[in-house]
């Protein structure tokens, strides 16, 4: 029997691999699954029917159900152990980072490296799907830096303009 | 005006709205030609077309907007005439004027009146002369300079909106003095990137309205009558989500009131063919011209279902010189529709557009239930164009019977790849301000936060973590059925078995 972590939204549980099926703790009976295509899944448990549409890869899956989506991480319980003795990421010391929330194009950027900006300030402006999303300040600051430059495509949680 | 023959249609559009224009040139054994950019070659509207020919790079500036290469290749397809769909080209006065020139017809209304109609304070000046009442606001404004000056004349909040627009693009909120230079600013370069034209104007900003548009037809030989109204004000940053009809607050009376004013205002530019004129209304429900759209709208379908008519087949024929097929008497309304624009947009994060594949995709079946979609499995949602991935429509009886249904198909609808917004969809059908009719355009700001979107539930969760569970065991390990106990691992997962008998985990 193998043993996973699963996060499923913010709650967290075991399910555990056997031949019978998925068990969760506390509950009597496995979940029986049958998979019908590619991406589609049955499950059946204790008599209930539930539908679920999942892909994804490396511990991360996307499962759909009665238009409910949700990221699923799951993490068997050797890599648990592995993460628990790799070293973990390092932050950025000081200075804010402002990153694209969204793959878009950059339309405008609205101030210069030395500026001082006030709370409020727009920052750049992105486009995606033909509008505009200005990205402000929220408190005052001085830009550090900017990354980026009119015309750029970004991806989500590419850096665009330190502040410090 | 005499008959026109058209046996071959260009659409100059992509999406849903390409396929459904397609969908009744098929019906009436009118040849379709699609025209597509670098990343359409493989969309619905290309595969449905009788024929398809490239036009231009990804950017729809350089494909969907380039005016000469839409008419060269409709002349080279030997097409008889032009669909433009919405946006895009629809509403540009000189490419309708383009088209004719070319000997092709325009399907839509003359280039005069997109003209008169497509600058939005030029179209307040033409309706208000024939007696319909309009929102307090200026001409087309140049600087912030000019928009200051309007500012101090009227209470905040106002409004910048494109004076050439349409659809919520180039349009900003000023609540504060202090936000007008930039949010100015912004307004007149996405005008400018949507339409190609940079002017905006301001007017005073209607606390609280509804949003009711008018679906009116005009024939060539003057014939104009309305299809009744549709009400838009569910709306997020003055982009329709969902739109139904009858409006709740319209009643027989206002129905014919609005109707004729509807009439009137179409009338004052010689419209032919289909428009919309939108109007706002206040709590007192009197209501203002807003702006007169000169052309299909997205939310067309809801009309279709109610009054039974194929609004691009009445949009053919009257193209074609024939007389509208009824009078304003003859029109029929039945039961009620709503749609939801269905889109790739994460309702749980601010709504931001979500692109990628569609790796998993299934529509809505049924009864009553009408899905319009111009991309499909292994169709991409990139940056370039709308994140419109499909309108879902449910028609019924009675206003509650349709809520309910659209509720029982937004459930129904499966879409993995992207995110999309179905789940908002299901609070607004949830909502009980909606269910009662009483909803204004800030229903959105008034009402939704992410934490009202459902949430799965107990079995729902644990058939997720299951499925992910399987999903995880059958890429690291072997299919789940034959996990492999002590001294039968495979070659495969032979770490695996170690570690697992260093810890002695497998009892």
């Amino acid at each position: 029997m193998a043993k996973f972590r699963v996060s499923v939204g913010n709650q967290e549980m075991d399910v555990i691999v056997d031949p019978g099926g998925y068990l969760i703790p506390g509950e009597d009976q496995p979940l029986a699954i049958q998979r019908i295509g590619t991406y589609v899944f049955s499950v059946l448990h204790n008599g209930r029917s539930c539908k679920v549409v999942a892909y994804g890869s490396n511990g991360s899956y996307q499962a759909l159900s009665g238009a409910l989506h949700f990221e699923v991480m799951v993490e068997s319980e050797r890599e648990q152990l592995l993460k628990q003795y790799a070293p973990s990421s390092t932050g950025v010391a000081g200075g804010t980072e402002i990153t694209a929330p969204m793959p878009a194009l950059v339309a405008r950027v609205l101030v210069n490296a030395g500026d001082a900006v006030v709370a409020g300030q727009g920052l750049i402006v992105l486009e995606a799907m033909k509008m505009e999303n200005e990205i402000r300040a929220h408190q005052a600051y001085s830009v550090k830096e900017i990354k980026v430059e009119k015309g750029m495509t970004v991806s989500k949680g590419d850096l665009l303009i330190v502040l410090e | 005006m005499s008959k026109t023959q058209i046996k071959k249609v260009l659409v100059a559009n992509r999406g849903e709205i390409a396929v459904r224009i397609m969908r009744t040139c098929r019906e009436m054994g009118i040849r379709t030609v699609a025209v597509y950019s670098d990343a359409d070659r493989t969309m619905p509207h290309v595969l449905y077309a009788d024929e398809a020919y490239h036009i231009g790079p990804s950017a729809s500036a350089q494909s969907y907007l380039v005016m000469d290469r839409i008419i060269g290749t409709a002349r080279k397809a030997r097409a008889d005439a032009i669909h433009p769909g919405y946006g895009f080209l629809s509403e540009n006065a000189s490419f309708a004027q383009a088209v004719s020139d070319s000997k092709l017809v325009f399907i839509g209304p003359s280039p005069s009146s997109i003209k008169a109609m497509g600058d939005k304070t030029e179209a307040r000046k033409l309706v208000e002369k024939a007696g319909v009442p309009t929102v307090p606001g200026t001409p087309a404004v140049e600087t912030v300079k000019e928009a200051f000056d309007f500012c101090k004349t009227v209470t905040l909040p106002v409004l910048i909106k494109a004076a050439a627009g349409g659809g919520g693009k180039g349009m900003r909120v000023v609540h504060r003095l202090d936000e007008l230079e930039s949010l100015f600013q912004s307004a007149q370069s996405e005008a400018k990137t949507a339409f190609g034209d940079g002017r905006v104007f301001i007017e005073k900003y209607l606390e609280n309205p509804r949003h009711v548009e008018f679906q009116i037809f005009a024939d060539a030989l003057g014939n104009t009558i309305h299809l009744g109204e549709r009400e838009c004000s569910v709306q997020r940053r003055h982009q329709k989500v969902v739109e139904e009809t009858p409006s709740p607050i319209v009643d027989a009376d206002l129905r014919r009131r609005m109707g004729e004013t509807a009439v009137a205002a179409a009338k004052a530019c010689n419209y032919r063919n289909a428009g919309t004129i939108e109007f706002l209304v206040d709590r007192d429900r009197k209501f203002y011209f807003l702006e007169m759209n000169t052309r299909l709208q997205v939310e067309h379908p809801i009309t279709e279902l109610r009054t039974g008519l194929d609004l691009v087949a009445l949009q053919l024929r009257v193209a074609m010189g024939d007389p509208l097929p009824m009078n304003q008497e003859d029109v029929e309304f039945m039961g009620h529709a709503i749609e939801c624009r269905i889109c790739a947009e994460d309702p749980h994060n601010n709504f931001l557009p979500s692109t990628g594949t569609i790796v998993h995709l299934k529509p809505p079946q049924g009864p009553g239930v009408r899905e319009d979609r111009g991309i499909d499995v292994h169709g991409e949602i990139s940056v370039y164009y709308d994140p419109m991935i499909a309108k879902l429509v449910a028609w019924a009886p009675t206003r509650s019977d349709a809520i309910n249904r659209m509720t029982r198909a937004l459930h129904e609808y499966e879409i993995l790849g992207v995110k999309t917004n179905i789940p908002f969809c299901l609070f607004v059908m949830g909502h009980s301000a909606f269910r009662k009719g009483d909803y204004d355009t800030h229903f959105i700001p008034n009402y939704f936060t992410p934490e009202k979107l459902e949430s799965p539930t107990h079995e729902q969760m644990e058939a997720f973590a299951s499925v992910a569970t399987l999903l995880h065991s059958n890429t690291r390990y072997s299919s789940p059925s034959v996990v492999p106990k002590h001294g039968s691992a495979t070659t495969k997962n032979w770490k695996e078995q170690r570690f697992r008998n260093m810890r002695g985990a497998d009892g």
